[in-house]
């Protein structure tokens, strides 16, 4: 059975948070998924709350700190990523921010990354596609179609107008997980695309 | 009408606070009263009620005119100014000021972002933001005319804006 690695980033504060258990749900409903494609899955947690530290310290020196180094190596090689964050003036939180700040912009290309985010009102349920949409679509990650937007209302029965919150876990799940199972690790070569130089002598005695 | 000028660069004394500085004296002709330098404001900005923060908090808040500057991140604000902007109250944190988004990259490519990413950040704070957010390059925002249409569109209301902010309404 193929093994697939799933980081899940978790930008949220509180012990506990609805971030994180969004995240989990996430996390889960894909692991469920994966299985019934025949995928083994190993699952790492990334909780940034417990980076911060390290994140500021990487955006000022440059380097990670060993533990930030292996949360990010955990992300950016993962086969799929699952990043959640907590909705703060309108938009993914600041420690969510800086981390993707300190990571390499090439190294989540072509990653599957299924985006979710929790706030107190439906109010900002834009935010996947106002924020975190455009950020990963910067980074060339594959941002799965389907997103999850979680407000505290969400968290009990839901309302009529619109489907419940496990509903759209689930499906969420499943859609990500079809992009995991098709997603290869292998990352481009960067010199894939050029031409030995051999060869280009050869195509210009050919076009003379 | 009280001047301050934010810039959210990892970097200390960066070239994103030279330009807002610029940017602030284009607009009043005059050097702005205060600097938040946030990244200086350290690991405090993590968590909430530090006491240095708190004031830098409440000088932007009581400011008529506030230039806020970031450099462009994973074509965004950066996550260190997002933490600044995080420590105001919402709704109600930026009520009465009037800001200008600028933004600084290399190249002309992210050159909406201060207005699509940024301006709404502030105006979430109830910001007044009047202008199209301001997108300069990082290396020519120093040259004479760099901005000049920006300038000519926006200067008398920009300054009409902040100085019509009654003192003592905040």
């Amino acid at each position: 059975m193929p093994l697939k690695h799933i980081a899940v980033v978790a930008a949220g504060l509180s012990q506990p948070s609805s971030t994180r258990l969004l995240a989990d749900r996430l996390a889960e409903a894909t692991v469920r998924s994966l299985a019934e494609h025949g995928d083994q899955v190993e699952v790492t947690v990334v909780e940034l709350r417990d980076l911060a530290h390290d994140i500021t310290d990487n955006l000022l020196t440059g380097f990670p700190s060993p533990a930030l180094d292996t949360a990010i190596t955990a992300v950016t090689s993962a086969d799929g990523v699952i990043a959640v964050t907590p909705v703060f003036t309108a938009s993914y939180s600041g420690l969510f921010k800086s981390f993707f700040d300190v990571i390499d912009k090439d190294s989540l290309s072509g990653t599957p990354v299924l985006i979710g985010a929790t706030a107190g009102t439906a109010r900002h349920s834009m935010v996947l596609d106002f924020a975190l949409r455009p950020l990963f679509s910067y980074l060339r990650a594959v941002v799965a179609p389907f997103g999850v937007f979680a407000a505290s209302e969400d968290w009990g029965s839901g309302d009529e107008t619109t489907t419940t919150l496990p509903d759209r876990v689930a499906r969420a799940g499943a859609q990500f997980a079809d992009l995991v199972s098709g997603h290869s690790t292998a990352r481009d070569d960067a010199f894939d695309g050029v031409v030995p130089f051999e060869e280009q002598l050869r195509r210009l005695s050919a076009d003379s | 009408m009280i001047v301050t000028i934010v810039a959210g660069n990892p970097k200390p004394a960066s070239r994103t606070l030279d330009a807002a500085r610029h940017v602030a004296e284009s607009l009043t002709g005059r050097a702005p009263e205060s600097v938040v330098d946030v990244v200086t404001l350290g690991p405090s900005l993590l968590g909430w009620g530090d006491e240095t923060v708190k004031a830098a908090v409440e000088t932007v808040s009581g400011s008529d005119l506030v230039i806020v500057a970031s450099p462009t991140y994973k074509a965004s604000y950066t996550g260190v100014l997002k933490c600044f902007l995080e420590q105001f109250a919402g709704a109600t944190g930026l009520a009465g000021v009037t800001v200008v988004p600028l933004m600084l990259g290399a190249g002309p490519t992210h050159a909406l972002a201060p207005e699509l990413l940024l301006k709404p950040i502030l105006v979430e704070l109830g910001a007044t933001a009047p202008t199209q957010g301001l997108y300069l390059n990082e290396k020519t925002y120093a040259d004479e005319g760099s901005y000049e249409t920006w300038l000519g569109q926006w200067r008398d209301i920009v300054l009409a804006t902040a100085g019509l902010t009654v003192v003592g309404q905040k």
